[in-house]
């Protein structure tokens, strides 16, 4: 085989209803096309899984990808990509992770894995360089997270430096939601990947790898890593983000009235309340270590651990923003100790905490409204702020527990579905786009809301939020954002964010292409001009990619590469019959908020769709948001404009 | 040639493995931790990394218990005789820290150098978890496995209740080293 830099060079399927493994080479038009990572789990997703196909069924696959900076030296060049089609979502679907699973898994020589069918009983995968093994998982079934790496690490196999990617009982329980864990505590949490993997009866894959990832100019690679880093640690962003990581969000997100508090009907909380989940609090009562991703230099993580009152004894990795916002201010909830046990709790079922979080808050809503009532709680009442019974639910949901554990697992579609004729009344109140659900108000930032609106796998803040909101009205700005996005678009309008102006379309579009070439690449997106280091850009990341590869990858080159990318997972959903009306927010939305700094502000619904005209014209979309030939081929990409051609001519009519 | 060793503190030890990245890209230009000389020791459970490296001790067992007499110490530093070296692991097993290992691509132990006095996993250590201590090191053999030791005395600072890792920490101990 050639030499392969940057790449280890060889694709692995494994089809588990067959038993079936298959070792490929990475075929070159891949690289040259997609470059890898999500960019090309997306184009593998739209190959081979047809529109119609049950998510949680066979034809699923599950495709895991590295990038080719995984397992390299570089700004957190160690994240993989899950992708499949989403059951929470039904549409494309994929989530991405850091720890050290992704890097494994490129020494053990593959940066990706493709699996399809179903194994006949619960079995494991044992990937120990060139040695695949499917292994009965019989005894680990049923187990939590933390159990099962253990009993792998400890006694099955006896070598605790493997690393593992697991489900806990939320996968094997087909929870809507459910994410597999890597490190224990690092999840690729969104759109449901765990319960394609129980789908699967795929408890865990255990990854070890021996061999090397060649660089084609180490020389040259090094030197420009050293420079690299060297303007990270020198980022006024630095001192923060290594010290509080995203939980330094909080205090602007009150201060700024987009703490969305029980389901979003109030933005901004009693500052009694909201200083309790501040992340000086976490801090000074949690945390005893930084902790970082694989290759981070700046360890925006922590070790955290509680000692006292009735959650003593709880510890973990974590917290994130997301995870504080979803069971603490949704669900008006300032105990951070429990916040810090269903944090805990969700790691070792393997569960998103933001869906967790934001489906209890839903709920919590449709009680008090009663549109849910004791008879489908199984008289359990649901009262904001309830801290126990929040915690309980985490568990009662991971193993559907009849009732409200059951009902709550189908995610937010699954659970308007199952509300049968109550499901008109309770979709007012279901706040998601395309079954996705996001914690942060944006009805005060019209950036935030197009961004959220047009992610391809449903609302979600890193496929592409043009943060330059998160630090307005923060002393923070000053320190490094200064006019940052007037300048770069050449336009005060840029940090207007309540103007329906066309540049909001241009912001995201950047936005959405620097947090794509990040996922492109696999490497963190904190690490980029995304968060405030403009020196990590396009032209970095090509450069990057160059040096490590040999590839001559040119900033425009990387432009059209992520632009395919983008067009084929929205080109996936189009397939499965998704269309403009799907790219307008929930209802809540067009309400105004009731108070806070914010009070009044609200989205209109004509401006609004006219501003997703102005999107979709830009992205070479058609009037109903269907990619146009034209444009698809202009990318290369022919055989994604005749799979659409029929829908075209059909929405046309 | 500067004598010393390199001091980990695993209180400030991130786990993200920039130490063991740039080890084997200095050394042989390629990305890989099984190649490096320094190792991150994880307990994911506890969130615990601890960074195990060469503790230069005085009387180096590993050099002393060698049957093939490929370890040998040159300057306060230990040198490996890849043509002797018959990959046997009795070093492997003989240092207290566990700070020796087998490359995967040449199949001989290898051991850390401090790069010329200038070793490259402290300069580049985000935390400063990695400390370059320019004196001989005292011999810590007697003291047991040294980074079980560590792993103990953090864990109880951190207040993680003792019943929860000692279970966990005695199968730890249990493991053997690759040597294959």
């Amino acid at each position: 085989m050639n030499e392969s830099y940057g790449w280890a060079g060889t694709i692995l399927r494994i089809d588990l209803t067959k038993s079936q493994i298959i070792k490929q080479p990475f075929p070159r038009e891949w690289k040259e096309k997609f470059l890898g990572g999500r960019n090309l789990n997306s184009k593998i997703l739209f190959d081979e899984v047809p529109p119609g196909v049950d998510p949680l069924g066979p034809e699923n696959r599950l495709i895991i990808g590295t990038g080719p900076l995984t397992g390299l030296l570089g700004p957190a060049t160690g994240r993989f990509t899950l992708t499949a089609k989403s059951p929470l979502t039904g549409i494309h679907g994929d989530s991405n992770s850091g720890g050290d699973f992704g890097p494994e898994m490129k020494y053990a020589g593959y940066d990706h894995i493709i699996l399809s069918g179903k194994a006949e009983k619960p079995i494991y995968l044992w990937i120990d360089d060139d040695k695949i093994e499917i292994r009965d998982a019989s005894h680990l079934w049923g187990k939590t997270v933390f159990e099962t790496d253990e009993i792998i690490k400890m006694g099955d196999i006896g070598d605790p430096e493997m690393k593992t990617l697991i489900i806990g009982p939320a996968g094997e329980n087909l929870v809507r939601f459910a994410c597999p864990m890597a490190n224990l505590y690092r999840a690729p949490g969104r759109c449901g990947m765990g319960a394609v993997m129980g789908s699967k009866n795929l408890k865990a894959i255990v990854v070890r790898g021996s061999k090397s990832i060649k660089v084609a100019k180490p020389k040259e690679y090094l030197e420009y890593i050293k420079e690299l880093f060297d303007k990270i640690y020198h980022a006024p962003i630095y001192p923060i983000w290594s010290r509080y990581g995203t939980t330094t969000l909080i205090a602007p997100k009150q201060q700024r009235g987009e703490m969305s508090v029980r389901n979003q009907q109030e933005a901004g909380w009693a500052e009694e309340k909201a200083k309790d989940i501040y992340g000086d609090t976490f801090l000074n009562r949690f945390v005893v270590k930084s902790k970082a991703c694989f290759s981070c230099p700046v360890h925006c993580a922590h070790g955290f651990v509680i000692k006292e009152g009735p959650y003593a004894g709880t510890y973990a990795e974590g917290m994130e923003w997301g995870t504080i916002g979803c069971f603490g201010n949704q669900l008006d909830n300032p105990r951070l100790d429990s916040i810090g046990k269903a944090h805990e709790l969700a790691s070792q079922y393997g569960m998103d905490t933001m869906s967790t979080g934001l489906m209890i808050a839903f709920a919590m809503e449709l009680f008090q409204r009663q549109i849910l009532t004791k008879e489908d709680t199984g008289g359990i009442e649901l009262n904001w702020g309830d801290h126990e019974l929040i915690v309980e639910l985490v568990r009662k949901i991971a193993y559907r527990e009849e009732g409200i554990g059951d009902l709550l697992a189908e995610g937010k579609l699954g659970l308007l579905q199952r509300l049968g004729e109550r499901g008109a009344e309770a979709a007012r109140y279901a706040n998601h786009i395309k079954g996705l659900d996001e914690l942060t108000d944006f009805r005060s930032d019209l950036g935030r809301a197009l961004n959220y609106s047009v992610s391809t796998r449903g609302a979600d803040h890193l496929r592409g939020l043009p943060t330059y909101s998160i630090w307005e009205d923060t002393d923070f700005k000053k320190l490094f954002e200064e006019k940052y996005w007037d300048k770069k678009f050449k336009s005060p309008k840029a940090t207007d964010f309540h103007t329906y102006d066309p540049i909001r379309a241009d912001i995201v579009m950047f936005t959405e292409m620097v947090c794509g070439a990040a996922d492109a690449l696999e490497m963190c997106k904190f690490n980029t001009e995304w968060m405030g280091q403009e020196f990590v850009n396009l032209t970095t990341m090509a450069k990057m990619v160059s040096l490590a590869t040999g590839e001559n990858i040119g900033v425009e080159r990387l432009r059209e590469i992520l632009e395919r990318g983008w067009q084929i997972e929205r080109a996936f959903s189009v397939r499965e019959g998704m269309r403009a009306k799907d790219d307008m927010p929930y209802p809540r939305s067009f309400e105004s908020i009731p108070s806070g700094p914010q009070k009044g502000k609200k989205l209109e619904r004509e401006p609004f769709e006219n501003l997703l005209q102005v999107y979709y014209e830009k992205r070479g979309w058609d009037s109903n948001g269907i990619p146009t030939r034209e444009r698809l081929e202009k990318l290369g990409l022919k055989e994604v404009a005749d799979d659409l051609e029929p829908i075209s001519i059909r929405s046309r009519l | 040639m500067v004598a010393g060793y390199i001091q980990p503190d695993p209180q400030k030890c991130t786990g993200c493995r920039i130490c063991e990245l740039i080890c084997s890209l200095t050394r042989h230009g390629e990305s890989n931790p099984k190649r490096s000389r320094i190792h991150i020791v994880k307990i994911e459970r506890f969130f615990m990394d601890v960074p195990v490296v060469c503790q230069q001790c005085p009387d180096s067992p590993c050099v002393s218990e060698c049957p093939a007499e490929a370890l040998k110490k040159e300057a306060d530093i230990i040198k490996v005789d890849e043509e002797r070296c018959t990959s046997c692991g009795i070093c492997l097993q003989s240092c207290p820290f566990g700070a020796l290992s087998i490359d995967p691509s040449t199949q001989r132990v290898i051991v850390c150098d401090l790069c010329q006095g200038e070793p490259q996993c402290v300069q580049w250590c985000p935390t400063r978890a990695l400390e370059f201590n320019p004196h001989i090191h005292t011999s810590q053999k007697e003291s047991g496995n040294t980074t079980t030791l560590t792993v103990r005395t953090l864990l109880e600072k951190w207040g993680i209740p003792r019943n929860e890792y000692e279970e966990y920490i005695e199968k730890f101990e249990r493991r053997k080293p690759r040597t294959e």
